[in-house]
């Protein structure tokens, strides 16, 4: 009985050993160079992305924070109105 | 070393090892893509210990089984999701065998083989493949495993006794081949 299965497993391994190699496809080369060349700009496209993103958040807080200061000037000086200090009969 | 030298040195063993791991054409190619963006990503930082071919073998294996690895925990995460089966082990195969290098009419008797081989862990599979369909010696074998010659062969009946269990336990196998 064991001897019988480990005449199969021969012939298996005989099967195997007539699998066909296979030849590449010839745009394989041209698909791994464009493959290699978008590796190396993905990260430079992040670099950029995340560097606008910075600048565009700092923009918008600042113009937030401009406006935010212009509105509370107006406020207060609605509230307690501006006075000189002279005395106009003097 | 330039680039395009190892490629076409290289691109055809790469392509075939991948392809007695996944046993299909795209993912072979995608497998090999990869070897090749690993190749020129540390082609300055190789440090010749071992042969260019044998550095090349060793990424191919490595990157096949990742390979392997990432599309059957892609599978068994979307499974789990579905049906909650977090603790059932899911078995790593290939999802397509449309293997090339194999005639049309002995495709069912080579996708049986080849589905006992996808059940045999990591090592035991890559001895398979190395010496019984890349035909390669087992000095080359062990090199490329960076195991010793004693080390290989024991490693090489354990994966030829459990290839035979499984293949015995397919009631089909014996009618096929």
């Amino acid at each position: 009985m064991k001897k019988t299965s480990n005449i199969n497993i021969e012939q298996v391994f005989d099967h195997l050993a007539s699998v066909k190699k296979v030849e590449p496809s010839k745009d394989l080369y041209f698909k791994t160079k464009n493959a290699i060349k978008n590796q190396k700009t993905i990260p430079l496209f992040w670099v950029i992305a995340a560097a606008c993103f910075l600048i565009a958040i700092v923009g918008v807080e600042f113009y937030t924070f401009s406006s935010k200061k212009n509105t509370f000037n107006q406020e207060i000086s609605i509230v307690f109105p501006e006075t000189n200090n002279i005395l106009y009969h003097e | 070393m330039i680039f395009d030298e190892i490629y076409f040195e290289h691109h055809k063993m790469v392509l075939n090892i991948a392809l007695q791991y996944v046993q299909n054409m795209e993912d072979a190619e995608e497998i090999t893509q990869d070897v090749f963006i690993k190749v020129s990503k540390n082609i300055h930082t190789f440090k010749q210990n071992s042969s260019v071919k044998t550095w090349i073998y060793r990424i191919t294996i490595n990157q096949s089984l990742d390979f392997l690895k990432a599309k059957n925990s892609k599978k068994s995460n979307f499974l789990s999701s579905i049906f909650s089966l977090n603790d059932i082990k899911l078995k790593i195969e290939p999802t397509t065998f449309n293997h090339p290098g194999i005639e049309l009419e002995q495709k069912e008797a080579y996708k049986k083989i080849f589905e006992a081989i996808n059940q045999l862990s990591d090592n035991q599979k890559t001895v398979i493949i190395l010496l019984k369909i890349e035909d390669k010696s087992q000095s080359e074998t062990a090199e490329i495993m960076n195991l010793s010659i004693k080390a290989l062969e024991s490693l090489f009946q354990r994966a030829k006794k459990n290839l035979d269990i499984l293949l015995n336990k397919k009631d089909n196998y014996e009618k096929n081949v």
